[in-house]
C-alpha cells in the first residue's frame, strides 16, 4: 500500500529522511533529480564512516559496529544472477546499470556495463558528494586481479590524498604490491597488512614525524640475534608497538648482552 | 526548634485536599468532542501553550463551548488523544543528534499505528501541527520502515514519487490548467527568441 511522501511536510520529511539508514537514503535519492535534491537538502550526515571493499567483491557501504554486510555490491553484467529480479537505473546521470535487493542482507546488487571498478568510483563520488564526506577506510585486495589494489589506491589518493585506515591483503604475489602500497597510498590512523612477501623483502620508512622515545619496554630476541623492543600503550585502544634494531640511524639496541 | 524536637501530629490523610483532575474538552473539525486531561495535553506542545493562555479554570471548561481543532477531524483527533493519555507524565524527548535517528516504537504505538496509510498520513500531520514530538518520532519511523529491502522501483511505488519526467508534466499540466494566456505568451516568447527577435510586444 502506498504513502504520498512528498505531501509531508519538509519538517516532517527531515525527521523521516534521518530515521532511515543512510543507505535507504541513497536509494531513495536515486529516484529523480527533485528528489536527490530534497534527500540532500534535508538529510544529516551519519556518524559512521564510509568504508570501500575492493577485493574478491567490490562494495561502498557504512561502517555499522557488528555489522559486516556489503550494502552496495557493485558488479559487472556478467555477474548477474539466474533469480535476480532485475531493474534498470541510471545512477546520478552518469552509472547506468540494473539493481536488484538482497533479501538476506538487504543490501543492494548494481550491476554496471563497464567494468566494476568504474562502476564503484562513480558511485562512491555519488555518496561523498551527496553526505559531503570522505572515504574513511579502504580494505584492498587482489583476489580478482593483480592490478587491483594499484587501481583502488591510485584513485583513491588522487580524490583525497589520504585516508584514515586501510586493510590490504595480498596473497598472490605481494612484494611489488606491498612496496606500491608503502610509497603511495597516506593513511592517518590504521594500516594492516595480510601480505605474502619473500622472506627477502625490506623497505624503509621514512618518518616525517618526530622521535619515537622508548621509556619502558619488554624486548624480544629472534634466533638470528635480531632485538625487537615491545613498548605496551594501554591506552584507549590498548595498543602495542614492536621496534626493531637497529633504529633509522643504525644505533644498536642499547643494553648489555641479554 | 529542631526537627527532632518538633510534635508529632498525626495525619489524616482524607483531610489533605487533593487536587482536582483537570480535563479540557476539544472539538474535531467534524463536531466531535474529547475530554482530555491536562497531563495527557502536556504532550503537545501547541495544546499545552493554547491552554496556559486560555487560563480555563474546572468550571470555564464545563461552562464554555470545547476548544475547537479546525484541520484535524474526530477519527485522525482520537487517535492522537489516545495517544497523549497513554504517554501522559512521560518526558518530551530531546534531540540526541544520533544519524539514522535511534527510535523504538512500543506495543501500544504499533498497535495504535495499525491503519491505513491515509490514516497515519493524516496521523503525522496532526502529531506535526499540534507538535507532539514523540509520536512524529514513532509515525515517521513506521513510514521509514516501509523502505526496508526495497528496490528504487518499489520505492517509488510505496512512496508514491514521481519520475524527473512525469514531475515536469505534471508542472506543465498544472500551468495550463491555472492560466492558458500565459502558457501562450510563453509560447509566442520561445518562437521570438527562436527566430532572434529582440522586440516582444
Amino acid at each position: 500500500m502506498s504513502f504520498p511522501l512528498r505531501r509531508l511536510p519538509f519538517v516532517v520529511l527531515s525527521i523521516l529522511f534521518n530515521c532511515l539508514t543512510p543507505e535507504e537514503l541513497i536509494r531513495l535519492s536515486f529516484l529523480s533529480k527533485r528528489f536527490y535534491a530534497l534527500t540532500k537538502a534535508l538529510k544529516k550526515k551519519p556518524k559512521n564512516e564510509l568504508e570501500i571493499y575492493f577485493s574478491s567483491f567490490a562494495s561502498i557501504g557504512f561502517d555499522y559496529q557488528f555489522v559486516v554486510e556489503p550494502q552496495f555490491v557493485v558488479s559487472d553484467l556478467s555477474e548477474i544472477r539466474e533469480n535476480d529480479k532485475l531493474e534498470f537505473l541510471v545512477i546520478g546521470d552518469a552509472l547506468p546499470c540494473f539493481v536488484s535487493m538482497n533479501q538476506h542482507t538487504l543490501g543492494m546488487n548494481i550491476y554496471c556495463k563497464d567494468d566494476r571498478f568504474e562502476g564503484l568510483t562513480v558511485l562512491s563520488k555519488y555518496i561523498t558528494n551527496f553526505y559531503g564526506i570522505q572515504i574513511d577506510s579502504v580494505i584492498i585486495g587482489a583476489e580478482k586481479s593483480i592490478d587491483d589494489p594499484k587501481r583502488i589506491i591510485d584513485w583513491v589518493m588522487n580524490r583525497q590524498g589520504s585516508v584514515r585506515s586501510c586493510h590490504f591483503e595480498c596473497r598472490i604475489s605481494g612484494n611489488s604490491e606491498l612496496r606500491y602500497l608503502f610509497n603511495n597510498c597516506k593513511v592517518s590512523k590504521s594500516l594492516v597488512i595480510d601480505v605474502q612477501t619473500n622472506r627477502r623483502f625490506r623497505y624503509n620508512f621514512s618518518y616525517e614525524h618526530g622521535v619515537m622515545t622508548i621509556e619502558k619496554s619488554y624486548e624480544l630476541r629472534r634466533n638470528d640475534g635480531t632485538i625487537a623492543s615491545i613498548v605496551i600503550d594501554n591506552g584507549e585502544n590498548e595498543n602495542f608497538c614492536m621496534c626493531v634494531w637497529p633504529d633509522f640511524n643504525g644505533k644498536l639496541y642499547p643494553v648489555q648482552k641479554l | 526548634m529542631s526537627v527532632e524536637n518538633a510534635p508529632v501530629v498525626d495525619v489524616d490523610e482524607a483531610a489533605i485536599p487533593v487536587e482536582k483532575k483537570m480535563y479540557y474538552r476539544f472539538e474535531s473539525n467534524d463536531k466531535k468532542e474529547f475530554r482530555v486531561s491536562e497531563l495527557a495535553i502536556q504532550q503537545s506542545e501547541t495544546l499545552n501553550r493554547l491552554v496556559e493562555a486560555m487560563g480555563y479554570t474546572s468550571e470555564d471548561v464545563e461552562n464554555k463551548p470545547a476548544i475547537a481543532i479546525e484541520n484535524i477531524d474526530g477519527k485522525t483527533l482520537k487517535l492522537v488523544f489516545q495517544w497523549c493519555e497513554h504517554h501522559k507524565g512521560e518526558a518530551i524527548p530531546v534531540d540526541d543528534g544520533s544519524v539514522p535517528k535511534i527510535v523504538e516504537i512500543p506495543e501500544f504505538d504499533a498497535k495504535l499505528m495499525d491503519i491505513d496509510n491515509g490514516l497515519l498520513f493524516k496521523l503525522i500531520w496532526a502529531a506535526d501541527y499540534l507538535n507532539i514530538v514523540q509520536l512524529l518520532n514513532v509515525s515517521c519511523k513506521k513510514v521509514a520502515n516501509m523502505a526496508q529491502g526495497k528496490t528504487p522501483a518499489q520505492l517509488r511505488r510505496v512512496y508514491l514519487l514521481p519520475s524527473d519526467e512525469e514531475d515536469e508534466a505534471a508542472k506543465r499540466a498544472a500551468q495550463e490548467a491555472q492560466d492558458p494566456r500565459a502558457r501562450e505568451v510563453e509560447e509566442e516568447f520561445e518562437e521570438r527568441k527562436r527566430q532572434g527577435g529582440n522586440s516582444f510586444f
